[in-house]
Order: C-alpha cells, then sequence, then structure tokens
C-alpha cells in the first residue's frame, strides 16, 4: 500500500484530496498545516509521497519541505506540492525547497494520481 | 760661265794625276798644288792654304834651283823623301807662272809635252772639238793614225774622232764599230788580257789574237821592235768608278817603232787624262743640260702655277712637255677610277691639218696590263709602237694608221691618285730617253700641283658662283610670290646658273604632272602636257623613283622617254625631284642640247640644293595663291556678312523696339494692337489682323487690327472663322508662316466679304509653349506685296508677340495664384501657430534633434519631465542628456548616435521605445528619425512620464495574482468536488446528476482558463515572463502537438484532417521549449476549435537563413477583414456564433503574439471569412558561432 500524507489548511480541499486519493486506492494521511505535516512525517517516516499546499498557518509549504529535506529520517520522502500560486518564482521556490513536482489548483484527479504514480516510480 | 767651269774641272782633272803639279808665280807664291804634289811634299792638301813656295819646298836652295828654266832637279823635301822636279816657266790668262811637276825619283821620266798641250783643251768649250783636240793631241805625240770612240752607257758608240784617217775610211769605220755587247766582251776576253800593259792593250801582230780577228799574217818584220801593219795598240777610257766610256786606238807611229814602255806610259797618261776630259766635259755638258731642263722647269712652273684655270694648265702642260721631248702632239685623258675608263681631256698635235679629239670622249684600252704601269705604279713609260705592236689604249686620231712613232705615258697625279695620263708622241723612231721621261714626270709633277690648286679654285669659285648665283635667286624669289613669275624665274635662272640650254617644270596636282614652266629650248612647246604619276616609262618618273637628283647623259642613247619639246636634239638631261613638307610637288629638269655629257654628279648635287630652295619657292607661292583666295573669299564673305548684320541689326532694332513696346504693358488688347502697328512698319501692308482661336467657339476671335477706321470697341470680335477654315485654320494646321502672292490663285484664301480686295496675305502662326494660339496676318490690296525677308522678320516679332500674349496671360494667372498662396501662407502661419500651442500644450515632451544631433525643438512638457530648463536643452547636443540619465539614457543616446553616423543605413519605419527611470520617475521614450527621401534630417523623442502607469500596472499585477489565487482555491473545491463525485466516489448519479455535474465542472474549467490567462497576460505585461532560450527542434514540438490535437480529435469525437508539410533539415531554432509549445498548442487549438468536423489542419514549416516560419492552417470559419487585426487584442470574441460556441477568453492570441514577439519574431494572420485561416509566425534560428571562443 501507498502511504500519502497531505498537508493542507482548508478543509474543503483536504477532504477532497484524501476522498480522491483513497477512490485511487491510496492509504492517505493528513495535516492541518506544515508544522503538522513535518512532525507527522518524522514520527511516522514510512510515507511514501507528501503532497504540501504552500500558503499554510504555522509553516508554509516551503519551510515544512526544507525542514523534511534537512532530516535525514525524512529527506528521501518526495514532496509534491499542491498550490493556488501558479507564478513562475513560486514554483523555483519549491522546487529549490527539494520538491519533487508542483500542482497547480484546480487540479484534475487523474493528473494528479498521475503525477504521484511518476514521482513513486522514480 | 762654261769657260770657268771647264777651267775648273781642268783643276780636277790634274788631281787625279800622279804627278804632282805645282803652280808659282813669280814672287814665289804657290797658287796652285794638285792632291799628289801635296801627298809628295807631305803637306796636308788643303786648297785654301796656299804657302809660299820656299815653305813648300822646305828650302830656299831648291826655289832657286827651280827658278831657274827650265830646268829638272832632285829635291830633298822636309819629311826626308828625295823627289824629281821640272820646272818651266808659262803664260797664263794671268800673267807668267812657273810650272813644277814633281816625281818619285823612281819614277821613270816621261814626255810632258803633249800633257802639257792637254792643258790648253780645256780652253776648248766645244765637246766635239775638245774631243778632236785630243785626237790631235795624240797626234803630235808621234801617232799619225788615231781613233777616238765614245759609247754611252749602254755602250753604245756616240762619238767617233779620227785624226789622219780619210772621211771614207771614217765612215767605214763607222759602219762596222764594235756592237755594245761585244764591245764590252772585247776587254774581258781571257786571250785580250795577256795584251794588257798598265791601262793599254798592244796586240802584235803576230798574236794569236790578231791573226784570229785582224786576220793579221804573223811576223813580217825581221826586227820586232819595229810596228807592223797589223799591229793593235788601243787604250780603253775609264770614267769615274772604272766605267768603260770610250777607246783610244793609235796606229802609224811616227818613228815606225813598236811603244816602248815609256811610251805606253805616256799613253796611258794621255788617256787618263782624256777620260777625265771627257767625263768632265760630259758632266759639264749633263750640267748644262741639267741647268736647261731646270729652266725649262722653272718656265714650265712659272707657266704652270700662273694660271687657275684647269684648261690653261692642261694646255701649259701639254705645250710644255711637246717642246721638252720634241714630240709632235699628246693628249691628256682623265682616268675615270670607277668606270675604268679614259676620257679624253686635251688633245693636241702640231699638224694644225689633222683632226682633234673632242674633250669627253671616252677612249677604249686596249692593253690594260701596260697601262696599269702607269695607272697603279704610277711609272712613266715610253714605247715605240710599229706595225708589229698594238698600242695600250686607242690611238689619238690625227695618228695615221700604221705610222711608226713613239710614245710617252705619264701619269699625272693628284692627291696620290692617277687623275690623268698624258699620251706624248713623237713620229718615227725617235726615241725618247729615261732622261726625257724624268723630265716629263717632273713636268707632270709641276702641273699636279698646279692642278691641284687650278681645281681647287675652280671648285671653289663654282661653289662660290654657284652660292652667288643661288643668293640671287633665293633674293629674286623672294621679291615675288605670284606663282607664274616665280616659275618663270625658276627655269630662266636655271638656263643662268646651270649653262644649259633649256629648264622645264613639271609640276604634279593630282597624280598628274602638268607641264608648268619652262624656259630655253622648245619653251613654246611645253604647253598642255601630262604626264601620269603611274607612267613608268618617262624621265621623270624615274627622276620620281630615284627619289634623288638624277642626270642622263648620252640622251639619244636611252631607251626612256624623254617628253620634253623636240626630244631629238636633247643630248643630256637632269631632273632633280621638288619636294616640300616631304611632298613631292614637281619636278625640275635641266636639258642640254650640245653636250652629251654634260652632266656630273656635282651638277646633281648642286641642282638638287637649287631644287631645295626651288620647291620652297613653289610652295610659298601656291600658300601665297592660296592665301590670296582665301582672302577674297574672305572678303566676299565678309561683305555678304556685313550685308547680313546690318539687315539683321535692322530687324533685330525693330524686334528690339517691338519687345520695349510689347514689355512695357502687361495689358493683353494694348499690346497687340501696339505689336501689329510695329509690326507694320516693316510690312507697310494696307491692313492687318491678330486672330486668336477661341477654345470655347473652336473659332477665330479678331483680338487686333491694324486699320483705324475698324478699331475694335469689344476686346473681341468673332471672326466666323473656324479653327479649320481659310488661311488662319491651314497656318493653325501646320504651324507654319506663309506668303500669299495673290489671294485670287491660292485655294487656302477663304474670302469673306471684309476681306474681298486683299491681293496679297503675309501670315504668321503665334506660337508658345508649342501651342499655336492664333494667328498675325498682314493684307495688302496689290499682290506680290510681300516679301520673304519681310516674313522672316514678321516672324520673330510674332514670336515677341506669342509671347507677350503669354505674358499677360501668365501674368492673369500668376497674380491669381499670388493671391491664392496669400490666402493659404496666412492659413498656414494661423496653423504653425496653432501647432506651436498644441505641441506646447501637450503632456508629452517632444523633443527635435538635427542631424548634428543638436536640439531645436524642446516644449515644456519636455522641459518638465526631464526636470531640465529649456534653455538648457535648445541648441545644445542631444547627446550631453547621456550625463544626466547615465545607464538609463544608454540606449536612447547609442540609437541617436548610430543614426546619426549611418544616417543612410536607416530602415523606414524604425523606431525606439524604451522607458527611463529618472529619480523617482519613469518616461517612456519614443524615439524616430525624421528622413525624407532616405536622408536625414535628424531625430524626434517623445518623452512621456509614465511614473504613474508603471505604478498601476504593479498594482494590477499584484492585484491579478492575489484575486487569481483567491479564485482558484474555491475553484479547486467546486471542480474537485465535482470530478469526484463524477468518478463515482459518491455513489451512482443519476443521467440528470452527471449532466449538472459536468455544467459545473465545464464553468470551472472556463474560470480557471480564464484565471491562467489573466496571469499569463499579466507576467508578461508586467515583465515577469522571462525566456529560457535553448536550441529547440521544431519538427519534435510540432510532432507533439499532432499528438495532442489527435487526442483531441479521439476525445471529442471530432474526425479532422491533420497534415503535416516540413522541409527536411530544418534548423535548430533558439526559443524557450515551454513558451514555443503554447504557442503551437494555442494555434492549433483554435484552428480545432473553429474548423467544422472533417475539416483538415495543415502544419507547415519551412527556413529561411535566419529564422524558421511555422504555419497553422485550417479549412474552417475564417476571420473577416474587419476583425483581423482585432482578433489579437484582450478579450475580443467575434460576434459570431460560431466563435462563441467555443469557450475562450478572448486572450489566447493576445498571448501568443506577445509570446513571439519576446522571441524576436512575428505573428501574421491570412483569413477569409468562411474559407479559412493561416496563422504564421517565426522564431530565428540558432546561429552556430564559428569561432570557438
Amino acid at each position: 500500500m501507498t502511504n500519502i500524507l497531505i498537508a493542507e489548511d482548508d478543509n474543503d480541499i483536504r477532504e477532497l484530496i484524501i476522498l480522491t486519493l483513497r477512490f485511487h486506492g491510496f492509504t492517505v494521511d493528513s495535516a492541518e498545516d506544515g508544522l503538522a505535516a513535518v512532525e507527522k512525517a518524522q514520527n511516522n517516516p514510512h510515507y511514501d509521497v507528501i503532497l504540501m499546499d504552500v500558503r499554510m498557518p504555522r509553516m508554509t509549504g516551503y519551510q515544512a519541505c526544507r525542514a523534511l529535506k534537512e532530516n535525514e529520517q525524512t529527506k528521501n520522502i518526495p514532496v509534491i506540492f499542491l498550490s493556488a500560486k501558479g507564478q513562475e518564482q513560486e514554483i523555483q521556490t519549491g522546487i529549490e525547497a527539494g520538491a519533487s513536482d508542483y500542482i497547480l489548483k484546480p487540479f484534475a484527479p487523474d493528473d494528479l494520481v498521475k503525477k504521484i504514480q511518476r514521482v513513486l516510480n522514480k | 760661265m762654261e769657260k770657268e767651269l771647264t777651267s775648273a774641272i781642268t783643276w780636277n782633272v790634274f788631281d787625279d794625276l800622279s804627278d804632282g803639279i805645282l803652280l808659282v808665280d813669280p814672287a814665289g807664291h804657290v797658287v796652285y798644288r794638285n792632291q799628289a804634289a801635296s801627298s809628295l811634299l807631305g803637306l796636308s792638301h788643303q786648297v785654301d792654304l796656299l804657302h809660299e813656295v820656299n815653305q813648300v819646298l822646305a828650302s830656299d836652295d831648291n826655289w832657286s834651283e827651280l827658278k831657274k828654266w827650265p830646268s829638272a832637279s832632285l829635291l830633298h823635301t822636309s819629311n826626308g823623301r828625295i823627289i824629281e822636279a821640272q820646272s818651266r816657266w808659262q803664260d797664263g790668262p794671268d800673267g807668267r807662272f812657273l810650272q813644277i811637276i814633281l816625281r818619285p825619283t823612281h819614277a821613270e821620266p816621261l814626255t810632258i809635252e803633249p800633257l802639257l798641250a792637254l792643258t790648253q783643251i780645256n780652253q776648248e768649250t766645244d765637246f766635239e772639238k775638245q774631243l778632236q783636240a785630243l785626237a790631235d793631241g795624240l797626234h803630235a805625240t808621234g801617232w799619225q793614225r788615231v781613233v777616238i770612240t765614245l759609247r754611252d752607257d749602254a755602250f753604245h758608240p756616240t762619238h767617233l774622232i779620227t785624226t789622219g784617217i780619210s772621211p771614207a775610211e771614217k765612215t767605214e769605220l763607222e759602219k762596222n764599230l764594235i756592237p755594245p755587247q761585244a764591245w764590252l766582251a772585247l776587254f774581258q776576253n781571257a786571250d785580250m788580257q795577256k795584251y794588257r800593259q798598265g791601262q793599254c792593250y798592244f796586240v802584235p801582230a803576230e798574236s794569236h789574237w790578231s791573226q784570229t780577228y785582224l786576220q793579221a799574217s804573223g811576223q813580217q818584220n825581221a826586227d820586232s821592235t819595229l810596228w807592223q801593219a797589223k799591229d793593235v795598240l788601243c787604250v780603253p777610257l775609264y770614267g769615274r768608278q772604272q766605267k768603260l766610256i770610250g777607246l783610244v786606238g793609235l796606229d802609224n807611229p811616227s818613228n815606225g817603232r813598236r811603244p816602248d814602255k815609256r811610251t805606253l806610259q805616256t799613253i796611258e797618261l794621255y788617256a787618263q787624262f782624256a777620260a777625265s776630259l771627257i767625263e768632265n766635259s760630259r758632266l759639264v755638258q749633263e750640267t748644262v743640260d741639267r741647268s736647261q731642263e731646270f729652266e725649262l722647269l722653272l718656265t714650265a712652273s712659272n707657266d704652270l702655277s700662273s694660271s687657275l684655270e684647269k684648261e690653261t694648265v692642261l694646255s701649259a702642260l701639254g705645250r710644255h712637255m711637246l717642246n721638252a721631248i720634241d714630240a709632235d702632239g699628246y693628249t691628256i685623258y682623265e682616268w675615270q677610277t670607277a668606270a675604268e675608263k679614259l676620257v679624253v681631256l686635251k688633245d693636241y698635235t702640231r699638224r694644225h691639218s689633222l683632226s682633234r679629239q673632242t674633250p669627253g670622249t671616252a677612249v677604249p684600252v686596249t692593253n690594260l696590263d701596260l697601262l696599269e704601269t702607269v695607272l697603279i705604279d704610277k711609272q712613266p713609260l715610253t714605247f715605240a709602237i710599229s706595225k708589229s705592236r698594238t698600242p695600250p689604249l686607242a690611238e689619238p686620231t690625227w695618228l695615221q694608221p700604221g705610222q711608226p712613232y713613239t710614245c710617252a705615258l705619264l701619269p699625272l697625279i693628284l692627291d696620290d691618285e692617277t687623275y690623268a695620263v698624258i699620251l706624248l708622241v713623237k713620229y718615227g723612231q725617235k726615241e725618247i730617253t729615261h732622261r726625257d721621261l724624268r723630265l716629263l714626270a717632273a713636268l707632270a709633277n709641276q702641273a699636279s700641283t698646279a692642278l691641284e690648286t687650278a681645281l681647287l679654285f675652280e671648285d671653289t669659285y663654282e661653289r662660290e658662283r654657284f652660292y652667288g648665283a643661288m643668293g640671287n635667286v633665293s633674293l629674286a624669289l623672294s621679291y615675288t610670290l605670284d606663282r607664274h613669275a616665280v616659275l618663270s624665274l625658276i627655269c630662266t635662272e636655271s638656263l643662268r646658273i646651270f649653262n644649259i640650254h633649256g629648264a622645264y617644270i613639271w609640276q604634279l596636282d593630282n597624280d598628274t604632272f602638268t607641264s608648268s614652266a619652262a624656259k630655253g629650248h622648245g619653251e613654246e612647246l611645253f604647253v598642255n602636257q601630262f604626264i601620269p604619276l603611274a607612267d613608268p616609262t618617262t624621265f621623270v618618273a624615274h627622276v620620281v623613283r630615284t627619289g634623288l637628283g638624277v642626270f642622263l647623259n648620252n640622251a639619244q642613247q636611252s631607251q626612256m622617254e624623254i617628253r620634253l619639246p623636240q626630244p631629238e636634239k636633247i643630248q643630256a638631261l637632269l631632273g632633280v625631284p621638288l619636294e616640300a613638307e616631304g611632298n613631292l610637288i614637281g619636278v625640275l629638269l635641266l636639258a642640254d642640247t650640245e653636250n652629251p655629257h654634260r652632266f656630273t654628279d656635282r651638277d646633281v648635287t648642286q641642282v638638287t640644293t637649287f631644287g631645295v630652295q626651288v620647291a620652297s619657292a613653289l610652295q610659298n607661292a601656291k600658300l601665297f595663291e592660296e592665301l590670296h583666295q582665301l582672302n577674297e573669299e574672305l572678303d566676299m564673305r565678309v561683305a555678304a556678312r556685313t550685308h547680313e548684320l546690318n539687315e539683321e541689326s535692322n530687324r533685330v532694332k525693330v524686334l528690339l523696339r517691338i519687345n520695349t513696346e510689347l514689355s512695357a504693358s502687361l495689358d493683353q488688347d494694348r499690346v497687340l494692337t501696339k505689336a501689329l502697328d510695329l509690326v507694320n512698319e516693316v510690312a507697310s501692308a494696307t491692313d492687318g489682323a491678330i486672330l486668336l482661336l477661341n477654345q470655347e467657339t473652336n473659332e477665330f476671335d479678331f483680338r487686333a487690327t491694324l486699320n483705324k477706321e475698324k478699331q475694335l470697341t469689344h476686346r473681341s470680335i468673332p471672326s466666323g472663322l473656324k479653327r479649320d477654315e481659310g488661311l488662319a485654320g491651314w497656318m493653325l494646321q501646320n504651324r507654319t508662316a506663309v506668303i500669299v502672292y495673290d489671294t485670287k490663285q491660292d485655294p487656302r484664301w477663304l474670302e469673306l466679304p471684309t476681306s474681298s480686295t486683299y491681293r496679297s496675305v503675309l501670315g504668321v502662326p503665334l506660337i508658345t509653349n508649342e501651342e499655336v494660339m492664333g494667328v498675325l496676318l498682314l493684307f495688302h490690296t496689290d499682290p506680290n506685296a510681300f516679301t520673304t525677308q519681310q516674313l522672316e522678320l514678321v516672324e520673330a516679332a510674332a514670336i515677341q508677340v506669342a509671347n507677350a500674349i503669354n505674358n499677360a496671360s501668365l501674368y492673369n494667372l500668376i497674380f491669381d495664384q499670388a493671391d491664392q498662396l496669400g490666402t493659404i501662407l496666412r492659413g498656414e502661419i494661423i496653423q504653425k501657430a496653432n501647432l506651436q500651442a498644441i505641441l506646447e500644450s501637450i503632456a508629452d515632451g517632444v523633443i527635435v534633434a538635427n542631424n548634428k544631433n543638436e536640439i531645436e525643438i524642446a516644449n515644456a512638457s519636455a522641459s518638465k519631465i526631464l526636470a531640465i530648463p529649456r534653455q538648457q536643452l535648445i541648441g545644445k547636443p542631444i547627446n550631453q542628456l547621456l550625463g544626466v540619465y547615465g545607464q538609463f539614457g544608454d540606449t536612447w543616446m547609442s540609437t541617436i548616435n548610430d543614426w546619426a553616423k549611418n544616417s543612410d543605413q536607416i530602415p523606414q519605419g524604425i523606431y525606439l521605445a524604451d522607458q527611463l527611470a529618472i529619480e523617482e520617475k519613469y518616461v517612456s521614450i519614443h524615439l524616430s528619425p525624421v528622413l525624407s527621401e532616405s536622408n536625414f534630417f535628424g531625430t524626434v523623442s517623445i518623452f512621456r512620464d509614465i511614473t504613474k502607469d508603471v505604478e498601476v500596472d504593479r498594482l494590477k499585477s499584484e492585484f491579478v495574482s492575489t484575486v487569481s489565487h483567491e479564485l482558484r482555491t474555491p475553484m479547486t473545491s467546486i471542480k474537485g468536488y465535482a470530478d469526484l463525485m463524477l468518478m463515482g466516489a459518491a455513489g451512482q448519479l443519476t443521467d440528470s446528476q452527471i449532466r449538472y455535474l459536468k455544467v459545473i465542472k465545464s464553468n470551472a474549467d472556463r474560470l480557471h482558463d480564464l484565471v491562467n490567462d489573466l496571469l499569463n497576460i499579466s507576467r508578461i505585461e508586467t515583465g515577469k515572463t522571462t525566456l529560457d532560450l535553448r536550441p529547440l527542434d521544431i519538427p519534435q514540438i510540432i510532432e507533439q502537438t499532432v499528438g495532442h490535437l489527435h487526442g483531441r480529435i479521439q476525445h471529442e469525437e471530432k474526425p479532422m484532417v491533420i497534415k503535416t508539410e516540413i522541409t527536411p533539415g530544418l534548423p535548430l531554432v533558439n526559443a524557450d521549449h515551454t513558451r514555443v509549445t503554447q504557442i503551437l498548442t494555442n494555434l492549433v487549438d483554435n484552428a480545432f476549435n473553429y474548423t467544422p468536423a472533417n475539416g483538415q489542419i495543415t502544419i507547415h514549416a519551412r527556413a529561411t537563413e535566419a529564422h524558421v516560419y511555422i504555419s497553422i492552417s485550417d479549412n474552417g470559419i475564417g476571420i473577416s477583414k474587419e476583425n483581423r487585426e482585432k482578433i489579437f487584442d484582450r478579450f475580443f470574441r467575434a460576434d459570431d456564433e460560431a466563435v462563441q460556441k467555443v469557450s475562450g477568453t478572448g486572450l489566447g492570441l493576445a498571448i501568443v503574439r506577445s509570446l513571439i514577439e519576446m522571441h524576436g519574431g512575428y505573428l501574421q494572420v491570412e483569413s477569409e471569412l468562411g474559407k479559412g485561416s493561416t496563422f504564421t509566425f517565426n522564431l530565428p534560428v540558432v546561429i552556430e558561432d564559428s569561432d570557438p571562443t
């Protein structure tokens, strides 16, 4: 089973992603902000992929990603940003923080699944 | 003189004696002593040292002894010798003197008497008499028969002198004289030598020799001391150097005894003396002869040198030679070495009756070998000519054939060359001796000198004469330039200078020689004669061919055609070509009718010199003649021209008046009337009119008339003549002036009731600017009233009239135009003021710089925007602004500088748009060059303060960014949950639910697209979009795009034909992969969207050197013309059902175009409504850097 951690502050969207991924057969865990996501990942470093929003309270997605990549236990977990911020500079910042991909909101379910699988296959 | 000479010779004879001889005067002075005496007495023999006799004889005793005459005694000389002396007193011409004969004592005494008698012989001056005296002297010594023979150098007998012999016997002797060779042999005969005693030969009759040669009968007398009949006693006479000169024969001694030794000695002494005497006499004779020769030569020399003429010298030479050897005639031949020819110079015979040879006659040489002695060895020669011997050259005519003669041939040498040969002839067999030849040679030598002088003189004289004559001719020729006079003078002078009989000039004119002048022989016949230059047979042609002077002697013998009057009389001919400036102009011929040998090379030289002058004179005369003709022609032309000029002057005066009058006014009517008046001053017409064509009626109107009675009251009166009618119509059509001499005869004349009285018409069209505006007509009631001169003048006047009419019209036109221009100008001034006001009032800053980058205009806004006072801008170089704005102004300045530098390469329509950040402000600059027909006049820079715009843009961009983010978040939920539901995550849905969810999803997608496009636009406009330029393979991107299309075809179930046309080997482009994909996808999506199902989309790619061009064509709905530009506007969507049916934001093409332009390319569209569209864009090709650095 593939374990996916989702970091998203918007409840509706967090639930949407959970539903969509579960519908496609993934095991999904979630966090409400960046810091929570980092903590979860450190506690349970068996996530296969982490989906992360950018603009979140307490700790932004970028900061969380960097923190994950700095931690020996979590640094190998691929991070995919899922953000409404689609400007180039924003995407660039995400990739620099160590993300494996950057998906723009709103997303198509198929597209989301394809990208996760592509990251997993790497 | 001869007597003194003889005396001197006698003394010389004494010197030869072996006996000493002293002659002492009564005072005891020695007056003479011979060599032998000096020798015996032991004194040096110096004749001038004559001593006292006692000194000579060493003692007074001797002298006193000798004074007793006659005595004989022995003397003791000072040198101790004893000598025998005999003395006796003698009477001499100067008184009494003692003659002492000295002899060594051992010598036998001799009979001195005969010897002393010999001294008497010396008194004789005649040689023959001397000889006779010698013979007589011997006779006196006791010989009854004495014969003396003398021989010359060749032992030929010359003299035979006898004593005691009868004339008959003498004649017999003469006949039987021993021949020369035998004579010499006689004394060399060995037999004969036996009988020699001293110098004498005594051959007794009983000797073998006598018996052999004289048929002596041997001993006849018992006493051998007695003289026998056939005894021979002879003594050879030896001259100088023991040369045999003769023989003395003695016979019948008076004592009847054969000679004893003493007798022989005496005879010997006598013979010696005789020989000396003979030799001396001969010497005297020779001296006399020499003297005579000398005199002859002296006379000849005087004669020869007294003349400077060759002829006289030759005559004198001949005469003297003739006299010198007593010859009978002579001929002097000139030796012409080159021709090996002897030519008679002078011929003479004493016999006047015989014919002489003409000078100049050539004489054949019959024996050149013989002649060569004379010619080459230059030796004189003499020989006798008899029947058996042929002369070396043809004999003179005056010699009778077969007559024997002796002749001498001598060379006459001038300058070491044989100049002439002289032949002297003596009739009979008279010998010419070597002496004669020597004399003749001497004469010839003298003559040579004289002849050289004479020839030199003759030559000098001839030259002087010739050049003198030439000088005269030259002078004479320079006096006249009349050609005939010159020709005549040349001929006359030729006769005079060259002393010939005829002179002729052939002048060459157009390849033909024409007889031009002649003097002398046949001059009256030398007219109208012609010889073609090409005729080769004539002497003239010969001269021309030779190109030099040439003569023809013996003309009658020549085959050449003479072509002169009475050619049969011409003996010699000389011709020279006449040349002027290197061209042959004629030939001068000189003829001699008497002497066939008339001409020589020297004549040729002289005539050639003369010819040069002649040619020059002829040429001068010819030039003068031409000049004269030219002058006359010129005079005539000047006269004609003067006449023309006078007429022209009058005409010009009239024209000037017309011109002045016409230009005085611009009032057309006044001008025309005045012009007509003035023209008529020349034409004197009865009436006249100016008709102008009325363009409206196409008829002629009267505009002016001459007739005061018909003075026009109105400006113009219709004539009723249509434009193609009558004479006026004809002139209008033919644009030609015309005179109608008689109107009754001319069909062009259309008679009107008003013009019936006119019989002559002069008409001129009035033309300006190539257009006939009317005609000027002058009428006369008489026929033939007008002349062409009047016509010409009126024509000229017509031009002025036409111009005046034209000027008047132009004046009106210009006046109107000036008025109009004034209005326009006022308008423009106002407009300019308005423009200025506008320029000053607009918010945009404007700076205009000229092509030197100096600011000419800067408006208030410019000053304000740039924050520079206007006075610091105007007139300043625009690039000084650079300092103010630093790097922000770089592009602006560099562009301005670039344009100013390369003003001829500025493309039309170029501009620069840039932004400047000035302190806190943003200023946009729009810079464009001012070009007119590629001339660069400067630049216009327009500034706009865009600080606020920039701020607004920034806020707008932030707003868009924020808004789009805030929109995306809810959209994610809307779209996401719709998708989730459609996936069936919420359980089975009804059809209606599915349809509704799809509507939600579709609208959410549209909103998503809108947000994306807005963001794109925003980013591009705020400059936030950057390109990641890399080499791209266009075909690969096209392939992806085609894949995308096929996806849509399948997904949307809308069949479409997709075609690609890609040029193979397309180069890589320098572009951003994402953007290019975005561009291409957008364009093919549009094509797909706006093309109905089963349509066709073609993607085409090709390359130029710099760009790859990509076109996307469809055969869809197309774009109307009015929408073709609008489609690139933001949010524009055509008001078309087919368009509205497709969802879209209206931002796609705006983004695509911006992205393409960011790549440095452009996007074009071609479309036709209902037929389809083609969008084409280009991208730059990767420039491969060939430089590895």
